[in-house]
């Protein structure tokens, strides 16, 4: 995993790259951070997501969490980056004090942390490039590999096949 | 009694189901009334003082978490959980269900409570099973394309043995006209500038008259299109709710508003534009007149500035107006029509029909035949000379006598349907298309010529719509429809013989100059 991050200066600003690949956009990477969190806005449960807390998949240069860091009032904000450098540079360049970082090497132990608070998930895609399959697999592990529907089909639902069933009807 | 009220669809029905609410506590005094709702509904709270506790069912996160997949669905079943346990820890007399979906069903489940009125669902075995016929009826008569007979707040009342609470909030000094121009469904709209026209001309006829177009913030834009910002009243349910208490009138399409109106007591013009449908939904206790167009465009602004002139001005207050054909037995009494058509009298005759069928469970309740008789012909016969009563009689009984037939004719296409369920598979398959067959052309002709008791046959029409494998199969899909078809028309033959009894053994002492029924042109019938 080491020095696998790039750093170069495009437009008055120094951006990672992994394997050559940027990680943000080159141009304008505030701006798409801004377009970002527009559009992650729109997918959260307004009530619910209140008393949850939210995990970053994917750091890169850092401009989207600092902003979604601005926009959330008490949830705890989790990061998951798989290159330590990139975490390294971030709490270098910003004083942000209420964000908790997770690298590579402590995978497991963010699972374990947070698996029964079912955090609200916000992927940063650009920033997987080169470390799609750690992403990919930790996205699956805290949205689930199923959705309703697969679980609904599923026949050891026991006791909770009522509350499914709820749920059920709630996206018919 | 602490009693937990379902109430999980839109906010106007959660207006409609607080009449049936209102109707409850007014029979049950001391009871403690909680109501569980959507979280898009949170709005109407500071509207219904009466309820003690809301509690919230969050559809709109369940929908994003499920489908947005923003979070695990176990977060999902969590908030469901933790709401099912606070909800237990009430430890509830009676819940319910005025709903009636798979959702508010599955719900009932889960719920504890010493009581159940209404739809309840087992996971297990999530076939509907109904307390009574009126339940029965909603489920299959409430569908979107299906017609009802009844508004859908009395069958509420019906089927849970709620007298209505018809008392309206007397207000005398009510003032000025609001407007609520928009619906949720383009299709249900009248028109911006039809209802921006109606205005200016209301306002130039009556210019001391406090005219206000009501809307929701994010209709404000839609509005200002057509409206100036200074007679906009946009608001919240509750600052709506302030607004139709003190004004004389609220012309609006088919929205929530109107329901608002109606717990308010606000006298409603309703414009049911597109596919609303009155008889269902219909503002249910206030003074409402309808305007129903064939085609949105069709409904002209003078024909609207007109009937709105006209309840201003001639209007007895509190009086209803229009032909309500979902009036329980009390209304009718209290309504002394003095004009009504033959299409509207056959209407309401086959209304007490089903009325006598859906409540056979609660035989006790009601009225027998020869009095519901009466107090229909007191309502709605008297006045017609003889020959009119005569030829009403005719009617009746000719009509009668035909329907009878032809269920009968049906009535041997089911027995058929039941010996060919106990033959050999193979002899039986060819038979069953026929007879199916033949079942769907009945059921098609008879549509067709009694289109005034059309609903009679939609239970039928959809079990109909595929043939089934087996005979057996087809006796189990048609079971309910058939139960309906037969024992209406014993009702119906009861009721009528009872008429035209009543017609002739009264036909001698009528002599009355009042109004004359019209006799349609439509060939409609009992």
């Amino acid at each position: 995993m080491l020095d696998r991050i790039e750093w170069q200066t495009k437009n008055l600003m120094t951006l990672p790259f992994r394997e050559g690949r940027a990680l943000c956009s080159q141009r304008d990477p505030r701006r798409e951070a801004t377009l970002w969190l527009q559009n992650e806005k729109k997918r959260w449960p307004r009530r619910l997501a209140e008393a949850s807390p939210f995990l970053v998949l994917g750091l890169g240069a850092g401009f989207h969490v600092e902003l979604l860091s601005s926009h959330l009032s008490k949830q705890p904000l989790h990061v998951f980056e798989s290159d330590q450098e990139l975490i390294t540079k971030f709490r270098e360049r910003t004083s942000l004090q209420n964000i908790f970082f997770w690298s590579e090497s402590e995978k497991m132990e963010l699972k374990a942390s947070l698996h029964q608070q079912f955090p609200v998930v916000v992927s940063f895609r650009p920033s997987w490039q080169g470390a799609e399959s750690t992403f990919i697999e930790l996205e699956s592990y805290f949205l689930g590999s199923q959705n309703i529907k697969q679980i609904l089909q599923n026949e050891n639902l026991s006791e909770e096949k009522t509350f499914w069933r709820i749920l059920g009807e709630v996206v018919k | 009694m602490k009693v937990l009220v379902l109430s999980l669809l839109r906010v106007g029905d959660l207006f409609m189901h607080a009449a049936w609410m209102k109707s409850f506590l007014a029979q049950h005094s001391g009871a403690q009334l909680h109501v569980l709702m959507n979280d898009s509904s949170e709005g109407a709270v500071s509207i219904l003082p009466f309820v003690k506790q809301f509690y919230c069912f969050q559809r709109n996160d369940l929908q994003k978490i499920l489908v947005e997949r923003a979070q695990h669905p176990r977060r999902a079943l969590q908030a469901v959980e933790n709401l099912v346990d606070d909800l237990n820890s009430e430890n509830y007399d009676l819940v319910v269900n005025l709903t009636h979906n798979q959702l508010s069903g599955y719900l009932m489940n889960v719920i504890t409570a010493k009581k159940y009125w209404g739809l309840r669902l087992n996971s297990e075995y999530p076939q509907a099973k109904f307390e009574n016929l009126w339940l029965s009826y909603l489920n299959h008569h409430y569908s979107e394309k299906n017609g009802s007979r009844f508004h859908y707040v009395d069958i509420l009342h019906r089927a849970f043995g709620i007298s209505a609470d018809r008392t309206h909030q007397k207000i005398n000094d009510r003032r000025g006209i609001l407007i609520q121009p928009l619906t949720s469904d383009p299709q249900k709209n009248w028109g911006l500038a039809q209802f921006a026209e109606l205005k200016n001309l209301l306002q130039s006829l009556m210019p001391g008259l406090p005219i206000k177009i009501l809307g929701a913030p994010f209709e404000r834009t839609d509005l200002e299109e057509c409206f100036r910002t200074e007679d906009l009243l946009i608001c919240d349910f509750a600052t709506a709710a302030g607004h139709l208490g003190r004004a004389e009138l609220l012309i609006s399409g088919d929205t929530s508003l109107i329901h608002l109106a109606s717990l308010q007591s606000c006298p409603v013009l309703g414009l049911f534009v597109g596919y609303a449908d009155p008889q269902k939904t219909a503002p249910w206790n206030t003074p409402v007149t309808l305007m129903r167009p064939m085609e949105q465009k069709s409904l002209s602004v003078h024909q609207v500035f007109q009937q709105t002139v006209s309840l201003l001005t001639h209007q007895p207050r509190g009086e209803t107006s229009m032909t309500t054909a979902y009036l329980t037995q009390n209304d009718l009494l209290r309504l002394k029509k003095q004009e009504v058509s033959l299409e509207e009298i056959l209407f309401e005759f086959e209304s007490e029909a089903w009325t006598f069928y859906l409540d056979q469970k609660h035989l006790e309740s009601v009225p027998p035949y020869r009095t519901t008789v009466r107090l229909f012909s007191e309502i709605y016969l008297n006045g017609p000379l003889e020959s009119e009563r005569q030829s009403l009689a005719s009617h009746f009984l000719a009509s009668s006598e035909a329907i009878s037939a032809q269920v009968e004719k049906f009535l041997k296409l089911v027995q058929q349907l039941n010996i060919l369920s106990t033959s050999g598979p193979e002899d039986a398959k060819g038979s069953l298309t026929e007879v199916w067959l033949q079942m769907k052309e009945w059921n098609n002709a008879f549509c067709e010529q009694w289109v005034q008791y059309r609903d009679q046959n939609q239970r039928l029409s959809r079990a109909l719509e595929n043939q089934p494998q087996t005979a057996f199969e087809g006796i189990r899909k048609l079971k309910g429809a058939i139960i309906e078809i037969e024992s209406l028309a014993i009702v119906r033959e009861k009721l009528c013989s009872e008429l035209v009894g009543y017609l002739k053994e009264n036909l001698s002492k009528v002599n009355s100059q009042k109004g004359l029924p019209h006799v349609g042109k439509t060939e409609v019938g009992l």
